[in-house]
């Protein structure tokens, strides 16, 4: 039955918060007496191998198209993500025998609606855009981190790669993430937080002038979902689910007599603000 | 249904009078080989996900030793997959079974109805998700619900339209036996096992014991309110609902009834918390069509669960402020909680939630929930007690294997393994009140919802 609640999980990973996480095995601190490179100098050489600052900037916005599995449970479905440069951001799996499940953030609501658990307004923001973030996934952008340390040599699919400490601005926990030896690329990304999730990234391949990888493993709750990615289209316009919101959850975050103040939508992020409804949009 | 069919050959050592796997041929080397590689896989897995890493003080090593001496000895598939089954009885828990490969091949629709594509993976039946209308051999029944009334196997349910209701059948007659089979033997049988979730077994037993091929008739003995007895030959009708399957699960029959009372009072039932492309929007249905109704009567009694999280998208339909959640489950190294969405609409009258000893798994947390949030008044008789958050995996001799690695407890913290769901209200079907064609937990409901 958890099943389910695993891919809710992993749709979540993207804006979760952690705690600070243990890595299993200690990274080897300084491998053959080699002095390793600086955090900041490994996110720098990471950004440059994806493609650079101008090809990242390039990116409007990205459509995302891939096939999921959870071979163990015999679960597969399909994946497509829209995310905007802005950070509007719409998901939807589908996976036969449990529904679909959408999320979605249009910048002032941040939702989630599924058909085995109904829909959800996570946040709502004081402006159109207060939700606004950027991809909580780059872990190329050395400036969303307060903090950066090596923390040493790690292998990742039988390879090298840095180990990486990364405090991300705010609040949030630190993640490990690792980089590629050689290129520079991240492979793997651990967040321990009340549901621990690590993420496994392989076959980078150039889209446009960037370097995105069309493989992500994510291990979380004993399982491990494939995503395997089959395209990747960049500057399309977002379709409207990425930016107006479905009928329900508009009137779950506006129109509803539901309680959606006082509630913390999780113990690690911030508290869900209220729009009071004189400032009701319609 | 095959979740009877796979309770049933859990049980297999326990209950050694009740059917069993047909597939007793002497084993080949590499089914030998594929045993003692299933062994580990189940015997690690336990070690590895079991949310209380002591498992409960069960010495987990030597009920391997145990487990890996009858395998290597044992000369059928039966007897592989009782050494397993016995090694995990150990644990004294819910949601741990061995589901024979046979269950998966024959969960596969007839091959006219099959559709291109479906190609089975792992040697087995693949995952098959849709809804499928195939009809399999045999899970046709008679239209009757039986359970154990003081002591005796009575007609507690009959379909409408069904072959037994055209036969003339009635609630409240004893059940005496099934195609020659004297059903007090299984009685008898049932009393001297050891089973924490006896209601549940006997409910699966009892029905499991009318299907069968549709072409094929079933000989019936009922005894009726007078003892005299009645020698009926039934015939197998069609079974309602979608033939559905999730992953690992095996297939499944899934339906839902939703019909107005007096009142009025709206009534929904369904046999699985699964499917949930056809049974949410129903659910949603049946909620919207009566908002404004007086009440609302939830049946429960015997649903043994599916898909937890389908309780937390119904709980949204009843409860309107957020922040509330049915319960927690807890695994060796993750929490998670069953948060409880509000819909747009919600209704906020009444609620009354039937269960009985049939009631398991996801049926308990949307009880317990509810029962603890103050939000549903609970009728029936205690619930299995079986709540185990569980997965389905694929062993390398192709059975299936079900194991739990999680526990749950409610809203308030009761751990609802082995403790069940106590109704608020405790009803239970009477001899008389089955003779009098009255379902003494509803109408005990309904007159409660008529009282608010």
């Amino acid at each position: 039955m958890k099943l389910l609640a695993l891919i809710l999980a992993t749709v979540m990973l993207v804006s979760a918060q952690t705690s600070p996480p243990a890595p299993k095995k200690p990274a080897e601190s300084s491998p053959r007496g080699a002095a390793l490179p600086d955090g900041k100098t490994i996110l720098a050489k990471s950004a440059a191998a994806a493609g650079g600052v101008d090809a990242k900037n390039s990116i409007k916005t990205q459509k995302i198209v891939g096939k999921l599995k959870v071979s163990e449970a015999g679960i597969s479905g399909s994946m497509i993500v829209y995310r905007s440069q802005r950070g509007e951001t719409y998901q939807v799996m589908e996976l036969p025998g449990a529904g679909k499940i959408e999320t979605g953030n249009n910048g002032e609501v941040e939702w989630e609606r599924s058909t085995l658990t109904g829909p959800k307004v996570k946040r709502v923001g004081k402006s159109p855009t207060d939700l606004l973030e950027p991809d909580s996934t780059d872990l190329a952008v050395a400036d969303k981190f307060s903090k950066i340390e090596t923390a040493g040599l790690s292998t990742v699919n039988g390879k090298p790669c840095f180990t990486v400490h990364l405090w991300p601005n705010g609040s949030a926990p630190m993640q490990t993430a690792c980089y590629d030896r050689e290129t520079f690329l991240p492979v793997q990304l651990e967040m321990n937080g009340k549901v621990p999730v690590k993420l496994t990234m392989g076959d980078y391949r150039s889209v446009g002038a960037s370097k995105m990888p069309f493989l992500i493993e994510t291990e979380t709750m004993g399982k491990t979902m494939r995503l395997e990615i089959e395209t990747i289209t960049l500057n399309e316009p977002l379709p409207p689910e990425a930016t107006e919101l479905p009928d329900e959850i508009e009137k779950l975050a506006f129109h509803s007599p539901v309680e959606v103040r006082e509630v913390e939508v999780d113990k690690d992020r911030p508290t869900l603000r209220h729009r009071p409804k004189q400032d009701a949009k319609k | 249904m095959r979740f009877i069919a796979a309770i049933i050959l859990a049980l297999g050592a326990a209950l050694p009078a009740l059917p069993q796997d047909s597939d007793a041929s002497p084993l080949t080397a590499e089914q030998r080989k594929l045993n003692l590689e299933s062994l580990e896989k189940v015997w690690t897995t336990v070690r590895d996900t079991h949310w209380d890493p002591n498992l409960g003080g069960v010495d987990w090593t030597a009920a391997h030793a145990a487990a890996l001496s009858k395998i290597r000895s044992a000369r059928t598939m039966q007897q592989s997959r009782a050494a397993m089954s016995e090694m995990l009885a150990k644990l004294k828990q819910s949601h741990f079974a061995i589901i024979p490969s046979d269950l998966y091949k024959q969960i596969q629709p007839a091959s006219k109805n099959r559709r291109s594509g479906d190609k089975p993976e792992n040697g087995g039946a693949g995952p098959k998700s849709a809804a499928d209308s195939g009809t399999r051999e045999e899970e046709c029944g008679v239209g009757i619900e039986a359970a154990i009334i003081d002591g005796k196997a009575r007609v507690v349910a009959i379909e409408d339209g069904s072959p037994a209701a055209h036969a003339g059948v009635s609630l409240g007659w004893e059940l005496v036996s099934v195609d020659g089979y004297a059903v007090s033997e299984t009685i008898i049988s049932l009393a001297a096992a050891d089973l924490p979730e006896r209601e549940m077994f006997e409910r699966a037993i009892l029905n499991q014991a009318f299907l069968g091929p549709l072409d094929e008739r079933v000989e019936t003995v009922f005894g009726d309110d007078n003892g005299q007895l009645h020698h009926l030959v039934l015939d197998r009708a069609e079974p309602k609902g979608n033939l559905v399957q999730f992953g690992f699960m095996p297939q499944e029959r899934v339906w839902i009834e939703a019909r107005q009372l007096d009142g009025p009072v709206e009534y929904i039932r369904f046999n699985l918390f699964l499917d949930p492309e056809h049974l949410m929007p129903a659910f949603e249905k049946a909620v919207r069509d009566c908002l404004k109704c007086k009440g609302f009567v939830i049946d429960l009694r015997g649903n043994p669960g599916g898909l937890g999280p389908m309780a937390m998208g119904m709980a949204g339909w009843f409860v309107n402020r957020r922040g509330r959640r049915l319960g927690t489950l807890k695994a060796r190294n993750y929490t998670l909680d069953f948060d409880i969405n509000p819909r747009g609409d919600t209704f906020d009258g009444p609620l009354a939630v039937l269960v009985d000893g049939g009631s398991a798994s996801t049926s308990e947390i949307f009880a317990a929930g509810l029962q603890d949030l103050g939000r549903a008044r609970v009728f029936g008789t205690k619930t299995a007690g079986a709540a185990l958050p569980s997965e389905f995996v694929r062993l390398p001799n192709s059975d299936g294997f079900q194991y739990a690695e999680a526990t749950y407890t409610s809203h308030n913290g009761q751990v609802l393994e082995g403790t069940g769901v106590t109704p608020d209200v405790i009803v239970t079907h009477t001899r008389e009140s089955l003779l009098s064609k009255r379902d003494a937990a509803l109408d005990a409901a309904v007159k409660w919802i008529e009282s608010k």
